[in-house]
């Protein structure tokens, strides 16, 4: 009983290291900010308390969100709606946080290009493309 | 001399008799030299006995009888009941049946949360550098402590400006 008791501890503790060594999934949740009047999304209701601290913006339209499984060194391509994409290329692990250049592009405008180090725990908001009388935001995470 | 007054007169050596018995064994000792030489040299072997020192405990021994009593298979219980007692070996166990599933709790809530939004509230994202391939736009990079999110952002000239859609410090 006891030894069982230590092999379940020994594999829910390294459960998660096991998780780390597969291909890192890559997620892109797009958002319109604006200041126009509207009910909330509950698509977004995860992130938009958090973004109603961040921003001033009183209201937060869903826009399209997009996933893609990457290779903890390698490239991959997030498609999102109105021409949008995130190219991400993957340059492996740095103290945990996956190591990451993530370009967005609209069509063929690069409009954001930077590396970044991306943690599991906590997303990365990329924002400030106008879009008509709002805002585009992205809300880009590892998981 | 008769087991029976052998036997009083230990019990009023213990002082386990009562006061009849008491009375009894005194006659005794008064009329019976045998029994008044028996309660002294019981004395005498008392007083001896008590003067030892202490017996030592032998670590080494006592656990090669630990060790051998895990050996030869008995329960384990049996060994926490020793340490813990009885009533506090079961509580023992229920605690660390709590503190298994409060464990496998917090993993479900990392693993069934959403991980985007569910965990740590400081900033842990590094971003190295940001360019903008949009003629006349700046970038500003802030993290916010009390939701962790790291925001990348564009100024885009006649556009949207940060500064302007921020909430005040105090606010945030």
């Amino acid at each position: 009983m006891k030894h069982l008791l230590i092999l379940i501890l020994l594999a829910v503790a390294l459960a998660p290291v096991r998780a780390h060594a597969d291909a890192v999934s890559v997620h892109a949740l797009m958002i319109e900010a604006s200041n126009a009047s509207g009910s909330p999304d509950r698509r977004l209701e995860q992130v938009e308390s958090k973004l109603r601290r961040v921003f001033q913006f009183t209201h937060y339209r869903y826009v399209g969100e997009g996933r893609t499984q990457a290779p903890e060194s390698g490239n991959a391509t997030i498609a999102l709606p109105g021409g949008h994409r995130l190219e991400v290329t993957t340059l492996g692990r740095r103290g945990g946080r996956l190591l990451a250049d993530i370009r967005w592009m609209r069509s063929r405008d690069t409009l954001l290009t930077m590396r970044v180090n991306l943690s599991d725990r906590a997303p990365i908001v990329l924002g400030g493309v106008p879009e008509g009388s709002g805002t585009l935001i992205v809300v880009l995470s590892a998981e | 001399m008769k087991t029976r007054d052998q036997k009083l007169l230990s019990r009023a050596l213990d002082s386990e008799c009562s006061e009849a018995q008491r009375r009894t064994a005194d006659a005794l000792l008064a009329t019976d030299p045998d029994a008044k030489v028996l309660q002294e040299t019981w004395s005498e072997l008392g007083d001896r006995m008590r003067s030892l020192p202490a017996p030592v405990v032998d670590e080494e021994l006592a656990w090669m009888n630990v060790q051998r009593e895990i050996r030869s298979g008995r329960a384990e219980r049996e060994a926490l009941a020793g340490v813990f007692g009885p009533r506090l070996a079961w509580a023992f166990g229920l605690g660390l049946v709590l503190f298994a599933l409060s464990i496998l709790f917090v993993l479900r809530q990392e693993w069934t949360g959403d991980p985007r939004f569910a965990r740590s509230a400081t900033p842990i994202n590094q971003v190295e550098w940001v360019e903008t391939g949009i003629p006349g736009a700046t970038t500003m990079i802030f993290a916010d402590a009390s939701t962790g999110l790291t925001v990348v952002w564009m100024d885009v000239e006649n556009g949207v400006r940060i500064n302007d859609k921020l909430k005040p410090a105090e606010e945030t």
